[in-house]
Parts: C-alpha cells; sequence; structure tokens
C-alpha cells in the first residue's frame, strides 16, 4: 500500500478499467457504513445515525454528480498520457528495430518510395491538369466552357471545340448568362527584322478578364471599349514576359510593341501564373479586334464555318446548367437555320454541352491528359505491388519475432497493444518512405513536365502544398495497408506451440498469406507489363508508320507578309521570287510551294466523283485537298508510283490535273487504272480534273489515319493559295534554317518575317504522349517487376533459412545439391505460373479498356503476352538462383549442429 | 464569530486533506474523521466537499488512488500522496502561514493602538 512510486505506472496500464459510477457509488456506500456503525457505537439509534451520517455529508446527489464528472476528466486524461506514452514508446521501438536490421530497413523504405513517389509524381500532374481551378479566376465554378456537338450526315459524331466568332456575338445576347468571352492561342512575330522573335499570343475578347475576374498586377486590363475596331492596339504582357523581356520594370506601361502587322500600346501585365483557362504559356493578350488587323480580313466576323475560337461564358446565379445548354443551343441552330434546313450542318442536331472549364475534364480533354489519367491509374497498381511487398517482408520479420512475440503475449500484454506497436512501425517506416517519394516527386515530376507537358505554364515546384498532404496522407495509409495483415497475423500465434518449438523449428511452416501475396504481386505486375507491352507495341507501329513522305531533311517556311490584305497574284509572285532564291542556294537540293502543311494545315473542299453517289466514311474527314506547284513531291520525299508530277505545263487555262494518293485512288477505283478519272471539284457540275498521277500514301491530317488526300496545281487553284515554301537541303538543319530565314528575309520589301522549322518539328509532338505513356508504362511495368523479383527472393531466402535444418537432414540423407536445387526452383516456379496465369486472365478481360490509346494493336496481342509470360518466368529463376545454391550448398554436418 | 464550528476559507480544505495524507494512505472516511478529530470538530466541513477535494486532488496529480481493503476488512479506496503533492503540500503550508501570520500581526497591532 505505502508504494505509489513510478514502478506502479506500469503494470496501472494493464489493469482494469473501472466504471466510475460504481466506483463513486461503492466509495461513499463505504464511508456512510463506516459513519453509522461508528455513531452507533456511541448510542444513536440506527436511524437518527443514518439522519446524521447523511446531514454531515451534505447534498449526497449534487457531490455524488461533482465526484463522476471529476473523475470521468481524469479518466479520459489518463487514457491520453497513456496512449501518448505508449506511442513515444512505439516510436522508439520501432527506431531501434530499423537501426537493428538495416538491410531490411532500407528494402522496405526504397520499395514504398518508389511505390508511393511514382504516386506523388502523377498526383502533381494530375492535380495541375484536373483537378484545380485556372490560376486567378474567381468563382471558377461558374464559369463554362462551351462546345458544339452533333452528327454528319454520315452518322458519324463530330465535336466542334472551337466555334465561330458569330456564335460568339449571339452568345452574348443569352438570358442564362452574365458575360460570355471569347479567345484564341496564336503564334506571332514580335519585333522586326533579325530581331523578330515568335511568341505565344492570347487574342481574347474585351470581356475576357472580366468575366474571370483576374485582377492585373501592374497597370490595367483592357475592356469591351478597346476590343473595337481601331481601338484595338493595346496589348496586356503576361508575367512571366515582363520579367523575361523588360526584366520587371513597371515604366514599361505605355511602350510600343510591334507584334505582328501592328504596333500596340502595353497597358498592363497580367498576375503571375496567369495562362487564361489554357494550360500553355501566354507571352502577350491582345484584343480579339487584333486578329482581324492581323488577318488583313473581316472574313472570320460573320463566317459560321471558321471554328476558331474557344467560347466561355459566366452563367447568372441561379440558372442551371442543361436550361443554359438549352437556350445556348436554340442560338446556335437559329443562327445556321438556312445552313440547316439546306442540310449542310450535318443532320442538324448539334446542342451545346456546357462543361467545366478545366479542359482535360470536359470532351476537350487531350490526349496528354487521357495518358496522364491513365498513367496515374498504373502507379497505383505499382504502389499496390510495393505494399504486397512491403507487407510480405514484414511478415517475414514477424515469423522471425514469432517466439518473442509469443513471451511478450504469455506475460500478459494485450493484443492491441501489440497490434499497435507493430503498426506503428509500418507506418514509421512508410513516413520514412513518403519522404524520400517527396524526392522522387521532386525529380520524377521534373522529368514529366519536360517530356509529356512541355507546352504547359508551370508555376510550383513539383512539390507543392497539395503533393505533400497528398504524400503524406497515402504514406499514412500505405503503412496501414502493408502492416495490418502482418501485424493481425503476429498478434496471434497459437502460443503453446511457438512455445514447445524451441530454438529450432522443425519444419517451415509455410504462411499462406505469404504466399498469396507473392501471387498478388506477380499477378498485378503481368498486368502491368502487358499494358506496358501494348503501349510500346502501338509505339512501334506509328512510329514506322509511312506517312508517305520523308520528314528528315525538309524545312517548312511560312512568310509573314507586309501587306495587309495582298492579293493572290501578289502572294503568288512574293512566293516565287523566295522559290527562286532558295533553288540557289547551294545548300538546298530541291524546293516547293504548298497551299498547305501536313499535319499542321489542311484542307477540305465538295468533291463530287462521277459513278459515286457519296464518297464513303472511310475518306471522312477528307478527302484532304492540296495545291502545290511542281518538284513538291520530290521535294517532300513522296514517290510518285504512277502517271506523272506537275508540271510548268499545268498552268492556269490548261486541262485541270489532279494526283491522288494511292489510297483513294484504291478506295475510289479499286484495281482499275486511275489514271484519266474525272473528279469534280467544288460542286457536282464543276469541270473535270483529271487524274493525271498517283502518289504513294501520303497523310495528311491526323498520323495514325490512312487518309484520302488529293493534289492538283497551285496555278489551277483558286481558292488555296500558297501556305509555305518547303526545302530539302543537307547539312545541319538548324543552320540551313537560319540561312533560308535570312534568304527569305533579305531584299524582299513584302516579307516582314519569314518562321522556318524542320517538318520533323512539327511531327514530333504528335507522337508526344504514345512516347511518353509508352516510356511511362514501361518504366512502372519494370519496376512492379523489379519489386516482384525482389519479393520472391526475399521469400525464397527467407524460407531456406528457415529449412536450413530440414535441408541438412535431407543432404545427410543423400539427397543431391541437384535435387535440392530442384526443391527450390520448382517452388518459385510454381508461385510465378499461378501469378502469371492469374495476370494473364485479367489483363486478358482488361486490355479493352486500354484500347483507346492503342494503335493498330490488338489488347490481346499474343506476342506482348508470350513476351511478358517469358520475362516473368526468366525473372523468377533469376530471383530463385541465389537462395537455391545457397540452399544446396548447405553443409549437413554444420546445419544439424548448429541448433 | 458568533458560531463554534468555523466555515472554511477558500482552498484550506485542499491543504489541510494534503495535510492529513502525510501519514500514509488512508480512505475518505479516515480523512474525514482525521480532521474532524485534529481541529476537536471546530471547523464545519460538508464530508462531500472533503471527498470533491480529493478527487479534484487525484485529478491534479498530487493524489493517488488504489482500492484496497480497511482495517475492518472491507474494500475502501485508499488515497496517497504523491511527489507532487508532497511538493504542493509544503508549498501551500508555508504559503498559508505566511499569510495567516501577517493577518495576526494586522489584528495584533490594532489591538495594541486601541490599548494605547
Amino acid at each position: 500500500m505505502s508504494t505509489f512510486d513510478g514502478l506502479r505506472r506500469v503494470f496501472r496500464v494493464a489493469g482494469i478499467r473501472r466504471d466510475v459510477k460504481t466506483d463513486v457509488e461503492e466509495e461513499l456506500d463505504f464511508h456512510f457504513q463506516m459513519t453509522i456503525e461508528e455513531l452507533e457505537s456511541q448510542g444513536m439509534t440506527s436511524a437518527a445515525a443514518r439522519t446524521e451520517a447523511y446531514r454531515r455529508f451534505g447534498d449526497v446527489r449534487r457531490y455524488r454528480k461533482t465526484l463522476e464528472r471529476t473523475d470521468r476528466k481524469k479518466v479520459n486524461m489518463d487514457r491520453l498520457t497513456e496512449s501518448l506514452f505508449v506511442f513515444r514508446q512505439n516510436v522508439g521501438y520501432s527506431l531501434r528495430g530499423m537501426g537493428r536490421s538495416p538491410g531490411f530497413t532500407i528494402a522496405v523504405i526504397a520499395t514504398l518510395a518508389l511505390g508511393i513517389g511514382a504516386n506523388a509524381t502523377m498526383f502533381g500532374i494530375i492535380d495541375r491538369l484536373l483537378l484545380q481551378p485556372p490560376a486567378h479566376v474567381a468563382d471558377a465554378g461558374q464559369v463554362r466552357r462551351l462546345s458544339a456537338h452533333g452528327h454528319w450526315n454520315s452518322g458519324e459524331a463530330f465535336d466542334f471545340t472551337y466555334l465561330s466568332y458569330p456564335d460568339f456575338t449571339d452568345w452574348q445576347a443569352a438570358e442564362s448568362f452574365a458575360s460570355v468571352a471569347a479567345y484564341s492561342q496564336d503564334e506571332w512575330t514580335i519585333g522586326r527584322g533579325d530581331g523578330a522573335a515568335r511568341v505565344s499570343v492570347g487574342l481574347a475578347s474585351g470581356t475576357f478578364f472580366q468575366l474571370l475576374g483576374v485582377q492585373p498586377q501592374l497597370g490595367r486590363f483592357y475592356g469591351p471599349a478597346e476590343d473595337q475596331p481601331g481601338q484595338s492596339q493595346v496589348a496586356v504582357l503576361s508575367y512571366g514576359y515582363w520579367q523575361r523581356q523588360f526584366g520587371g520594370d513597371a515604366s514599361v506601361l505605355g511602350r510600343a510593341l510591334d507584334c505582328g502587322r501592328g504596333s500596340y500600346t502595353v497597358i498592363g501585365v497580367a498576375p503571375e501564373g496567369f495562362t487564361g483557362l489554357e494550360l500553355d504559356a501566354v507571352d502577350v493578350w491582345l484584343p480579339l479586334e487584333a486578329f482581324f488587323v492581323e488577318a488583313g480580313s473581316d472574313n472570320r466576323r460573320d463566317r459560321r464555318t471558321s471554328y476558331w475560337l474557344h467560347i466561355i461564358a459566366r452563367l447568372n446565379s441561379g440558372v442551371d446548367l442543361a436550361a443554359a445548354a438549352a437556350e445556348a443551343t436554340h442560338l446556335h441552330r437559329a443562327g445556321r437555320a438556312e445552313v440547316i434546313d439546306a442540310g449542310r450542318y450535318g443532320r442538324g442536331d448539334a446542342r451545346i454541352a456546357v462543361s467545366p472549364i478545366q479542359t482535360a475534364r470536359g470532351p476537350q480533354a487531350s490526349q496528354e491528359s487521357i495518358v496522364s489519367r491513365w498513367l496515374a491509374g498504373v502507379s497505383l497498381v505499382v504502389l499496390l505491388i510495393a505494399c504486397a511487398n512491403v507487407a510480405n517482408l514484414l511478415l517475414a520479420r514477424a515469423a522471425r519475432r514469432k517466439k518473442e512475440i509469443a513471451v511478450r503475449l504469455a506475460l500478459g500484454i494485450s493484443r492491441r497493444r501489440l497490434i499497435g506497436e507493430l503498426l506503428t512501425d509500418s507506418v514509421m517506416l512508410a513516413m520514412f518512405g513518403g519522404a524520400a517519394a517527396l524526392l522522387i516527386a521532386w525529380w520524377g515530376g521534373e522529368v514529366v513536365r519536360t517530356v509529356l507537358l512541355p507546352d504547359v505554364a508551370w508555376v510550383d515546384s513539383p512539390v507543392d502544398s497539395r503533393v505533400l498532404v497528398f504524400t503524406t496522407a497515402l504514406a499514412l495509409l500505405t503503412g496501414l495497408m502493408a502492416g495490418l495483415v502482418p501485424a493481425l497475423q503476429a498478434s496471434r500465434p497459437s502460443l503453446t506451440s511457438e512455445l514447445k518449438e524451441g530454438a529450432r523449428e522443425g519444419r517451415a511452416r509455410r504462411s499462406g498469406t505469404r504466399l498469396a501475396l507473392l501471387v498478388a504481386q506477380g499477378a498485378l505486375s503481368v498486368v502491368l507489363l502487358v499494358g506496358a507491352g501494348l503501349v510500346v507495341r502501338s509505339l512501334q507501329r506509328a512510329e514506322s508508320i509511312d506517312l508517305g513522305l520523308v520528314p528528315d531533311g525538309v524545312l517548312v517556311a511560312r512568310l509573314e507578309l507586309k501587306a495587309g490584305d495582298p492579293a493572290r497574284e501578289e502572294v503568288n509572285r512574293i512566293h516565287e521570287r523566295g522559290l527562286e532564291r532558295l533553288r540557289a542556294m547551294p545548300a538546298v537540293e530541291r524546293a516547293s510551294v504548298g497551299g498547305g502543311i501536313p499535319f499542321m494545315w489542311g484542307s477540305i473542299a465538295d468533291l463530287y466523283v462521277p459513278g459515286f453517289d457519296s464518297l464513303p466514311s472511310v475518306a471522312r474527314p477528307g478527302p484532304f485537298i492540296d495545291a502545290v506547284w511542281p518538284d513538291y513531291f520530290a521535294t517532300m520525299g513522296s514517290a510518285v508510283l504512277r502517271g506523272r508530277d506537275f508540271s510548268e505545263a499545268d498552268y492556269a487555262g490548261s486541262m485541270r490535273v489532279a494526283v491522288v494518293n494511292e489510297a483513294m485512288a484504291r478506295g475510289l477505283w479499286g484495281d482499275e487504272d486511275p489514271l484519266g478519272k474525272c473528279l469534280q471539284i467544288g460542286s457536282d457540275n464543276a469541270e473535270c480534273t483529271y487524274v493525271v498521277g498517283v502518289v504513294a500514301n501520303r497523310r495528311h491530317h491526323n498520323l495514325l489515319r490512312q487518309e484520302w488526300v488529293y493534289f492538283i496545281p497551285l496555278t489551277q487553284a483558286n481558292d488555296l493559295w500558297p501556305v509555305a515554301l518547303f526545302v530539302r537541303g543537307t547539312g545541319d538543319q538548324n543552320q540551313l534554317a537560319a540561312m533560308v530565314r535570312r534568304e527569305l528575309m533579305a531584299d524582299d520589301e513584302a516579307v516582314r518575317y519569314a518562321v522556318v522549322a524542320p517538318l520533323q518539328d512539327i511531327i514530333d509532338p504528335k507522337l508526344r504522349y504514345f512516347r511518353l505513356g509508352a516510356t511511362m508504362f514501361t518504366v512502372f511495368g519494370l519496376l512492379a517487376l523489379l519489386v516482384a523479383g525482389l519479393g520472391l527472393f526475399s521469400v525464397l531466402a527467407f524460407n531456406i533459412a528457415q529449412r536450413t535444418h530440414e535441408i541438412g537432414v535431407r543432404t545427410a540423407l543423400g539427397a543431391s545439391s541437384g535435387g535440392i536445387v530442384k526443391l527450390v526452383m520448382r517452388q518459385a516456379l510454381s508461385l510465378t505460373a499461378i501469378g502469371l496465369a492469374i495476370g494473364l486472365a485479367i489483363a486478358f478481360v482488361a486490355a479493352g479498356t486500354l484500347q483507346p490509346v492503342l494503335y493498330e494493336t490488338s489488347p490481346r496481342d499474343p506476342l506482348v503476352l508470350i513476351g511478358v509470360g517469358l520475362t516473368l518466368l526468366l525473372v523468377s529463376v533469376v530471383a530463385a538462383a541465389l537462395p537455391a545454391s545457397r540452399a544446396a550448398r548447405i553443409d549437413p554436418i554444420a546445419a544439424l549442429r548448429s541448433e | 464569530m458568533g458560531q463554534d464550528e468555523l466555515k472554511l476559507l477558500q482552498g484550506t480544505l485542499d491543504l489541510l486533506v494534503l495535510k492529513s495524507l502525510i501519514f500514509g494512505p488512508r480512505h475518505g472516511y479516515a480523512v474525514a474523521r482525521w480532521i474532524r478529530d485534529t481541529s476537536d470538530a471546530a471547523l464545519q466541513i460538508e464530508e462531500g466537499a472533503l471527498y470533491t477535494s480529493l478527487h479534484r486532488m487525484e485529478k491534479r496529480g498530487f493524489i493517488e488512488a488504489e482500492w484496497g481493503v480497511s482495517e475492518n476488512n472491507r474494500r475502501a479506496k485508499f488515497y496517497g500522496l504523491t511527489k507532487a503533492g508532497q511538493r504542493e503540500l509544503a508549498a501551500s503550508e508555508k504559503t498559508w502561514t505566511r499569510y495567516a501570520e501577517a493577518v495576526f500581526k494586522i489584528l495584533g497591532a490594532a489591538g495594541s493602538e486601541a490599548t494605547a
């Protein structure tokens, strides 16, 4: 009774928790009994004694309540102190444990770091693309993006994410919208002469900044009054451009900026990180009117067939989305009533969708964002595999500690306490893993940003506060997930058998859970590898597509002219002059002119072919038309398979001629000779244009589609103008590009600037998401394979260590080392085979969902499936090799003596 | 004061309770009895207040409680001083004594002035 020292605490923790109410009740009962007895012994009657005892005590009910309240508070406080104490103790155990087995600790932390790191990296990307509203936009939920969706007459669906200028003006009258804004992004030339540079220009209506509710960093934004013809010579710089070009100097306000054809006065600077509603960086913001000035024509002002503007609206409060969409649809169709009646706007069923402003979320999701979403899913699978692996390692360790745990349980430690201890350990490991994951996310984020999404204007570092919170939460969750099963299992050993077994375990007791985890890891990595294999196959196929041209060595040169609205003849002459000068350059082998730019700028004309009511839908979108000058095919590296190239003899008044690509020739006329066939371009009573040649399967618009393309001589084209000069030259492309630019700009008063770039630079970004998807998928797949292989290795090695005695006996009884190796290999391979079978089954079922990101690859590509199967078997053989050879080298005498 | 039993000054009860435990752990009844006996029943204390004080100080960590067996073989809750309780007792004893001395001094001075 006399010892109330610190020692007591240790046991109190395990003490029975009594009910506060009973405690107080009993204490007071004792008090009253004692008092009454004392009073009775002094001669009071029992009734009087009772009354006196209660009088002395005071208001029993009130006091009892006070006592209970006080006690309850104390109990709660005690519990808190206790759990903090236990937590601190557990953390201490955990840290000491880590120090004792550094190999194990590093393996677990590294595995978790990879798993969590992959997820943190992808979260950083997804967060910017899908989750966060654009920076600086006030009340972003009310801002919506408009797009049109309907069907062509053929039944094919169309999605117009760009709309026309008249749509913009029509919708301004809509009652659902408080405000409507239109914008578009373009590349313009800033500056004059040699100092000129290309910059990204945001063309935004006067309502744009007001609608978004953004505040300028400096100066002011322009408003609707300045977005008027003749008033639009104002410019707003982006924060980044202001910093880069003007060093953040406030005196930039009022300066004149030569931009494109005009001169603009800088009136303001946008806040840092503001890129409008797109993710791409913008350098300079100009009023939408500036576009018409630059184009030198008002064509697009009332042309409803020119789709070039993103249109957004801020909803009036209280208006529901369906009503807003219905009103916008009504206005959209009303403006096109004539066209719809004439059956020239597809089925006339276009409806307007009112979607969230994050592009990646809406119907305008880019391939990049779709691929990012996929990769995020894949990274989750990697984490699952890592979790399984860590759970397995923890189980193995728990098995090693079995005896210690059994002893502690026998000594009376509670299961709860034990589970808490084990979970603290796994969570601690996961937290360290999470910290390392941040480093991976930092590095990985930079890589993904620069390689996958180089055009996005990233503001924060790859690890911002949101990534930090996400990573911490994920680490916590991972720690619990990986630790739960091992903790539950370890805390429930059969006490007697563990204690009886003694120092040596007679036979290896196989843990079903561990084998199941191993199989699950194998299965998941098979799924990932199959996915990776399919995407890689797609990339290979996409990269080996025959584009029908040889981009290597070809430069594309676009001329910016001084004249505002030059006549077609003038444009022709300017290009002719440029072509002559280029052809005179020694480094230039060939040069020509085209009315389009492959994969960048294409045209479609109404086409009628005698003998056909309508063109087959395989030709849509298309057939594409291009108007070119002689020697175009040779310059582009497109082989003329039949007939002839255009020549100087094909002039305006001569017979109308065309060259078609092979797909079109075959699609229209099959095995018949296409030469001499008639095409009617523009209308069904147009004069015949005769096919004089067939060119290799040129693709024009979409790399991944076999399109129909036909060419006519520029001299015979009415609607197509020269768009670019094409040059095939030798030597370094960048040097040649500089030379070509100088040559084109020199001595020609009419040319303001020449934009010269390798054709490859236009093609490459089209496959970028493919390449990155394939790379990341492969990286994640290999990561999974590595983790699964290590998992197999560690479990086998552990088993061998446990079975040392048994194997020693076997060897002593005459088992050959080959037999022992076979024994280990059989176990490894049977586990792998089960995992493989399950994984392939899952892949077989799930691969279909991958179809949208594949190209000409069956989701059940046998080569991929077989390849993955062999890879997994190979890895498991490698993983089993070391444990097997160790098992074979067990010295029976040492093994038997070691007990 | 017209009454034989004195009303207790605030906070003094805690001090008395702590003091009652210096000879070792006691149950509540014993504490009550000790205070009554030692003060010759001069202090008027509701026993309920005494228990309130015991529990409050248990919560504050000055005393620790444990169930044990009483002199007459019944289950009773025993209270004992903790280290913190001993410190607290020493400190408040000192404060209380100084306070009382100061009050006495003033009372004494007033008395001598009156006689002068």
